[in-house]
């Protein structure tokens, strides 16, 4: 058992003044066996009023509206998670294996799916890497190349892609040799923002793997949602009035508890 | 019988523009508003006729809500092999997002077009449900309007169903899914949108608010419209007519200046009724068609009393090599499309194009239907003082609350060009007053 404590703290700075501000978050981490609980407390800014709810996928939604002027929006997620083995067990929604918007299929997924040879008496675990390292070979990690309307078919082009970018090619291809597969947020011990990776179901449990790092998800990996893709499982959304630039910093912290 | 109303018929015409019976229509990106061109002579439905009809579309739209009910919670109908998984999961119209929603009073689709059409032999066939935001009830309840003013003497002499309780028939069903008794509102995309006509026209005549997506807002998880002076008052249901996509910038395309944002939030906690619901795409989808006589039978343990026109999905091997031998007579669509676009006649379609629809046939087999072409009855229609004959359908609409009623009319559209089989209105049809007789 891992015994973690973070704390994430995102600042959007407005040039000017906007209003009619409504927000959407996932930003609170989810409870499984895997992951345990032990405290949790999120503080909006500027003005904290929120509503708890539940997506579809299961997945904590903090949404809220501000009216009013206001030039600055913070939200801050704290607490402490207990981490066990990272698995999942829960029965498989066929939906998993099925592709979704920024994972569809065109010629790129296609041709470096069937470039791949799993292994026909190997576990699944082991085609896992065997797709990761080819995951791998087809894209270089560069912060900040795409956005987060890139689909896994225009990283593939690009040949460059960040976390996010790593997760939807992994996930397609998984979906393509019927491997059901998810797409997750989070944080992870040692790194200041925050995470992709994936979860691949067998054998009635999922199990997680991260494919930018091209390694299992299994220590110091603090989960907050999951979905089809990430515009399942989107951290921050929201929609304002008013013509403002902005600037968005994020702080993100966890480090094992003592 | 209708004589009068051909010897009115500049009248009527006048009329209609001034009353300004407009359909929008984009071509290569510009906004056109257009005339609906409207046929004197009326389409005459006996009342034996339509006793089949309306027994048949109450048992299809009932077996449609309970599809619906069950896509979204149980699946049973997946469960148990009547329907692939496939055709659910890879549907545009399946939102994954409403797994586990069941909206106010269990009803998904309050307001059902069935799009109908009557074979030479006299049998109604359904080509096509539409489930999401079927629109065009508004072309009759007007024509009528019209054509009573123009000539009474005809519906005098003629025992025609009144159909002007369609805003009745709608508020009814409003008033029944309506959450906490809050205001009852029609949420338009705005003057832009091809059936803004219709959308007022509804509003004023069903005696409920027309709305902008900019009235309404979302605070802690309830609707409100703002009303003068921002004075908000709680909304209990939303006939909308924005499509799912659109609805919710935060939930689905972010890109949306039409949508509520956080409407869906609203939704999920049961405080707003959305009409119809969202994700009804699932159950209209060109493919899932295929399985609505399956559904009757499996949900109501009834045979379907209407029938669907014979169709075929490659998806299945065996009909499969059915299409693909017998291309040149069949209709091939697309189920991602709709409004007429994405259907091709065999028939029309020269070599390369053939083998064109055969590779994508064979390659991705589950976008495809095949239908055979029904032989469906050609309607007299004036043009100039002569007349001539063209092809038609008919939209019926089915509207749920408590019970479900169909209402005793329809749209009938008929095509201008003389070969064509397609009516849509937005590839250029006209419509008719279509007369459903009491005895």
């Amino acid at each position: 058992m891992l015994r973690l404590r973070y704390s994430y703290r995102t600042v959007i700075t407005f040039s000017e003044n906007i209003f009619s501000h409504h927000f959407l978050l996932r930003c609170i981490p989810r409870e499984s066996e895997a992951q345990k609980i032990v405290e949790s407390i999120c503080t909006i800014l500027p003005d904290d009023k929120k509503t708890w709810s539940t997506d579809s996928f299961g997945n904590t939604l903090l949404t809220g509206y501000m009216g009013n002027f206001h030039n600055y929006f913070e939200f801050c997620s704290e607490g402490v998670v207990e981490l066990y083995d990272y698995k999942i067990q829960e029965k498989l929604n066929p939906l998993f294996l099925y592709s979704s918007k920024l994972t569809q299929p065109m010629n790129k997924i296609p041709e470096i799916s069937n470039g791949i040879k799993l292994s026909e008496n190997g576990s699944v675990h082991e085609n896992i890497f065997i797709i990761s390292n080819a995951v791998n070979a087809s894209l270089n990690y560069v912060s900040g190349i795409t956005s987060v309307h890139t689909t896994a078919e225009e990283a593939l082009a690009l040949g460059q892609g960040v976390c996010q970018d790593f997760a939807h090619v992994m996930i397609a291809v998984c979906r393509h040799h019927g491997i059901a597969a998810r797409y997750v947020t989070g944080f992870i011990q040692g790194e200041g923002f925050t995470h992709a990776w994936i979860e691949y179901h067998h054998g009635g449990v999922w199990y997680a793997f991260d494919p930018t790092h091209n390694r299992p998800a299994n220590d110091g990996y603090i989960k907050l949602a999951h979905g089809r893709d990430y515009s399942d499982c989107a951290i921050d959304k929201g929609v304002f009035k008013g013509l403002a630039q902005q600037k968005l910093e994020v702080f993100l912290k966890v480090e094992q508890e003592q | 019988m209708y004589s009068l109303l051909i010897k009115q018929k500049d009248t009527v015409n006048r009329w209609m523009e001034r009353f300004g019976v407009r359909f929008g229509i984009y071509k290569n990106g510009v906004f056109n508003e257009q005339i609906f061109p409207f046929d004197p002579i009326p389409r005459i439905i006996t009342n034996s006729d339509w006793a089949e009809i309306e027994a048949g579309l109450i048992q299809r739209v009932n077996a449609l809500n309970l599809f619906l009910e069950d896509i979204y919670n149980e699946k049973r109908i997946v469960k148990e092999g009547i329907i692939p998984e496939e055709f659910i999961y890879s549907s545009k119209g399946y939102l994954a997002q409403c797994e586990g929603i069941t909206p106010p009073k269990g009803i998904f689709s309050h307001i059902s077009g069935i799009d109908l059409v009557q074979a030479k032999d006299g049998t109604w066939y359904v080509l096509e449900d539409n489930l999401r935001i079927p629109s065009g009830a508004s072309y009759p309840m007007i024509a009528r309007d019209i054509t009573r003013k123009a000539s009474p003497e005809t519906f005098s002499n003629n025992k025609v169903y009144d159909n002007r309780n369609y805003s009745s028939l709608i508020r009814k069903a409003m008033d029944y899914v309506n959450v906490d008794n809050g205001l009852e509102v029609i949420l338009t995309p705005g003057r832009y949108n091809s059936a803004y006509f219709e959308h007022s026209y509804l509003a004023e005549k069903a005696g409920v608010l027309l709305a902008y997506a900019d009235d309404l807002i979302v605070e802690n998880d309830m609707v409100y419209y703002k009303g003068l002076f921002d004075k908000k008052e709680r909304v209990g249901v939303i006939y909308r007519r924005i499509s799912d996509e659109y609805l919710d910038p935060l939930a689905f395309e972010s890109t949306s200046l039409l949508g509520v944002p956080n409407l869906m939030r609203a939704y999920a906690k049961g405080h707003v009724a959305i009409m119809n619901a969202l994700g009804n795409g699932v159950a209209d989808d060109k493919g899932i068609y295929y399985f609505v006589p399956k559904m009757v039978e499996f949900y109501l343990g009834e045979k379907a009393i209407l029938k669907n026109a014979p169709t075929y999905l490659p998806y299945f091997e065996e009909d499969k090599r059915f299409v693909l031998d017998n291309l040149k007579t069949l209709v091939i669509k697309d189920v991602a499309e709709a409004g007429g676009y994405g259907v091709m006649f065999g028939k029309d379609m020269d070599q390369n194009q053939l083998d064109n629809i055969r590779n994508l046939i064979e390659t991705d087999s589950r976008r495809w239907i095949a239908q055979e072409v029904i032989d469906f009855i050609d309607l007299e229609i004036m043009e100039g003082e002569e007349k001539v004959y063209r092809k038609s359908d008919l939209r019926a609409f089915v509207v749920s609350e408590a019970e479900t009623h169909v209402w005793r009319s329809g749209l009938t559209r008929y095509t201008r060009n003389p070969t064509s089989f397609v009516v849509n209105s937005s590839q250029g049809g006209g419509f008719k007053d279509t007369w459903v007789m009491k005895k």
